[in-house]
């Protein structure tokens, strides 16, 4: 009689919590049509296990970055997990969470975010980066380093804690989604065909005020390296290329020295424009703050040819496995 | 802590669980150890002001209490050798010095709650005062205490306590730490219901078994507690507030809507709160006093007082009302008046000297009533809060009162002379609308600013009926047309929920429905809920208003 009552409190307990689960994906954003970037993070785990090198951070590199091209240039089985604004505690826990259960070869961390000081908070992008993600350890983890203050950890756990505000403007979609994920990324790079070219002239980096590195960016940057070495994974710092002068050389000249003390490298790859043939009056889809598809394939075949000459990367070129999923991709790129 | 957040959810959860884990005998103990986490939670600084109610209250109901079995003893003991006279003598030497230690412990913590909430509202008198009078600019700085959590409703349910003590109606508690439990119950510390010892004391203290059923019913007032919050109060909130605010620009049928709305608020936000109180009690097998009984099915205003925050009514009238009218000096003012009246007219006068004889007689009377009862509605105001507005709202509810209750032989008088059928439902109808709408715009002192504001607001109600737009209400007022819709039919919802409820519990009704009905129900409670509630990131949900008294 015991056991029975137990079942049922147990099944009853099931159910509401496929209430709350069903609830939950129904008005969670969905980032099909728009923010599609904010699809990067949740379609990471579709073949989580596959990729020999990670890309962390922010939307310089899954609109510079297109793992296809580094496939088909090298055979480099790579997945891009970056988002707008990406901070570099999101980052470093992007990259924890991928070796969690699976160790790739290499890690290659973006930083150009870095420039951004420790009280950098900015909900949407945070979420685009957090929704997505697997429940575990470091999820908790990186939802702390990230919230803002008047933020509740409950309101990211629960999504619909947050969302359920859009009962007003739920579609279609948002149901049709729910349980279903048609794949919107080309693993993690946002193709965009867009050409708004950038002011003419060489790019010399203007950033106003305080170039010092906050402590936070420091610390998780720190943090990622030691990660990874920790693991006996290959690290590589870049910057991807842009035309932003919101930059500075002192930014460099702390990575590098952050780099020299692990002994990884570090590029930024605004000095290798013209090695990488970029053009930015019909390369970049915003004036030269992002690459576009055209300066995204040139940079990726670049870097493609800089990380096999430089790490220490496996050929998937002949195995099934991954040329089934690339010409998926490839599939998904031409559609 | 607030009862609206994750928080509270899994400490309630561990609560429960550790609550039942523990043995039968001791779980009380688990209950004292929640209220003072919970407690905690509003500030350490806090533990202060309970602690000193607590230990004050039960060292004052412990003398008095000795006092009484000093008081039997002695008069065991001397049972043959006092004489009548001598024994008379003694038991009141003894309740004079019960009286005493009764004042002191109503002192010490009456003192404490109205130090700390009408403080600086005596200064800005004082100030007002020293500056018209002297023109003295050295204000007193104010002192902006911090009410600690529930104060008000604590500090009145131990000087309930203590009065009943004092007047022999329970036997006293002799472990602190049960006491301290009576005094602390989380989940009733926010804003009631103010339970009373004989009451609440067994429920605490009694041996729980665990029934899962009975989580389930606790679960399900809970939840309805929080559709009416959520989902109601706060969802009108920011139109009130803005439509008082704009009053100015948005008048007649805005504020008319603006006063109905704050009706619908104040009774979802109060009733839910306490919903949730009950629901969370019961889970831990503890039942607790009502507190509201549709008061918008009331006919009158006194049956509107008894149906509404009805526990804090029946302690006004257990322990101001009936103590007062009672009082002797008071019942001699009456008496007196009544033998001056007919001294000065008469008894078999006519004309104009009958109709004065006629009132000192009457009022002579009514003065016993009326007396406490002012007493009472000045005190309900100034409970609310330490404004001017909430003294002149219960002033009004004593002025419509006596109105109601004087001039009630005349509104039985038009029934017959025009042959209405009291009891029809045109009559009761009537009677409901009408009360409805009267306590509705007495309720305009909450939301203005201050007396002088509230009159205008009244005023403007009645003014330019013909501006009225509803897309400025979904536009400019902060009630768009989806949250409209939403309210109204949330509000229905209420309605005929209220309306099941006097034929019997609601919940008992739906655990009497096939399981999977049970389950739709509760499903679409639990979504109702999360989907619709004002609540999270991008909705400022208030906290209980009632929490602020």
């Amino acid at each position: 009689m015991k056991i029975r009552k137990l079942i049922i409190i147990l099944f009853k307990t099931a159910i509401g919590i496929l209430l709350v689960v069903t609830l939950n994906r129904i008005f969670m954003p969905k980032y099909i049509n728009e923010n599609k970037d904010g699809r990067i993070t949740q379609e990471y785990y579709r073949n989580s296990g596959l990729w020999d090198v990670i890309f962390a951070g922010s939307s310089t590199v899954h609109s510079g970055v297109n793992p296809l091209v580094l496939y088909q240039e090298k055979g480099i089985s790579s997945y891009v997990r970056s988002n707008a604004s990406q901070t570099m505690w999101i980052s470093y826990y992007m990259i924890e969470d991928a070796i969690r259960c699976h160790k790739p070869d290499l890690v290659c961390i973006d930083t150009t975010f870095i420039k951004y000081g420790d009280d950098f908070v900015e909900e949407p992008s945070t979420r685009k980066s957090l929704d997505g993600m697997r429940m575990s350890a470091s999820k908790i983890r990186c939802i702390e380093a990230s919230m803002g203050e008047d933020e509740s950890i409950w309101d990211y756990l629960v999504p619909l804690f947050r969302y359920h505000s859009r009962w007003k403007e739920l579609t279609l979609d948002d149901f049709r989604y729910a349980y279903y994920n048609k794949p919107v990324t080309i693993n993690g790079y946002l193709p965009d065909d867009e050409i708004r070219a950038a002011q003419p002239g060489e790019l010399v980096y203007e950033k106003d005020g305080d170039t010092e590195l906050s402590p936070k960016n420091i610390e998780y940057l720190r943090r990622s390296i030691e990660l990874c070495q920790s693991k006996g994974i290959q690290v590589f710092l870049f910057k991807v290329p842009s035309h932003s002068p919101n930059w500075s050389l002192d930014y460099d000249r702390q990575i590098d020295e952050i780099a020299a003390e692990y002994g990884v490298s570090y590029v930024n790859f605004d000095a290798y424009n013209d090695e990488i043939g970029l053009d930015y009056s019909v390369d970049t889809p915003d004036e030269g703050s992002h690459l576009n598809t055209a300066g995204a394939e040139r940079f990726s075949e670049y870097l493609a040819g800089y990380l096999c000459d430089n790490f220490s990367l496996r050929d998937r070129t002949e195995d099934k496995k991954y040329r089934d999923a690339f010409e998926t991709l490839s599939y998904l790129m031409n559609r | 802590m607030s009862f609206i957040s994750m928080d509270f959810a899994l400490f309630v959860t561990a609560a429960l669980v550790v609550y039942y884990v523990f043995p039968q005998k001791h779980r009380w103990v688990v209950l004292l150890a929640a209220s003072y986490v919970f407690y905690g939670f509003s500030g350490v600084a806090n533990f202060a002001y309970i602690l000193v109610t607590t230990v004050s209250t039960f060292v004052c109901a412990m003398l008095i209490g000795n006092k009484g079995t000093e008081q039997k003893e002695y008069l065991k003991e001397h049972k043959e050798s006092l004489t009548k006279e001598e024994k008379k003598s003694y038991k009141a030497g003894i309740k004079k010095k019960q009286r005493l230690i009764l004042a002191v412990g109503v002192l010490i913590n009456f003192g404490i709650l109205v130090y700390l909430k009408y403080a600086d509202w005596s200064i800005a008198y004082i100030n007002l005062f020293r500056l018209s009078r002297f023109g003295r600019t050295d204000f007193i700085p104010f002192k902006n205490f911090i009410l600690p959590l529930g104060i008000s409703f604590y500090t009145f349910q131990a000087m309930g306590y203590l009065v009943d003590i004092y007047y022999g109606k329970y036997e006293r508690e002799h472990n602190i730490f049960k006491f301290a439990l009576f005094v602390s119950f989380f989940p009733q510390i926010i804003q009631g219901p103010i339970s009373r010892f004989g009451e609440l004391a067994p429920e605490l203290y009694k041996e729980v078994k665990f029934d899962f059923n009975r989580i389930r019913s606790g679960f399900y007032r809970v939840m309805w507690g929080l559709f009416k919050k959520l989902v109601i109060a706060d969802r009108l909130a920011a139109y009130v507030t803005e439509t008082m605010a704009q009053k100015e620009s948005y008048k007649g049928l805005y504020i008319l809507l603006a006063v109905f709305f704050y009706s619908m608020q104040i009774y979802g936000d109060f009733s839910g709160g306490i919903d949730v109180a009950i629901g969370v009690a019961e889970m831990f097998g503890v039942k607790l006093h009502e507190n509201f009984e549709r008061p918008f099915f009331s006919k009158s205003i006194s049956e509107y007082w008894q149906r509404w925050h009805m526990t804090l009514g029946t302690w006004f009238k257990d322990y101001i009302f009936y103590p007062l009218s009672l009082n002797k000096g008071i019942i001699k003012l009456g008496r007196l008046l009544r033998e001056h009246g007919e001294k000065r007219y008469g008894k078999d006068s006519r004309g104009l000297k009958k109709l004065c004889y006629g009132f000192t007689q009457q009022l002579g009377k009514r003065i016993p009533i009326y007396i406490p009862m002012f007493m009472v509605w000045f005190t309900t105001g100034m409970w609310h809060g330490s404004q001017n507005r909430y003294v002149v709202w219960g002033l009004f509810n004593f002025v419509f009162i006596v109105l109601g209750t004087e001039l009630e032989p005349i509104s039985l008088k038009l029934v017959e002379r025009f042959k209405l059928n009291e009891a029809g439902f045109m009559m009761k109808s009537y009677r409901v609308f009408k009360t409805f709408w009267l306590m509705s715009f007495l309720r305009i002192f909450d939301i203005s600013r201050d007396v002088p504001s509230a009159f205008q607001a009244f005023k403007y109600i009645f003014t330019q009926w013909g501006s009225f737009n509803i897309v400025n209400v979904y536009e400019n007022l902060s009630l768009p047309k989806e949250d409209f819709i939403v309210a109204v039919i949330a509000i229905a919802v209420m309605f005929i929920f209220d309306l099941i409820q006097r034929k019997g519990s609601v919940r008992e009704r739906i655990f009497r429905l096939p399981v999977p009905l049970q389950w739709m129900m509760l499903s679409l409670l639990v979504t109702a809920v999360s989907v619709f509630g004002y609540y999270g990131p991008g909705y400022d949900a208030g906290s209980f208003i009632y929490g602020a008294f």
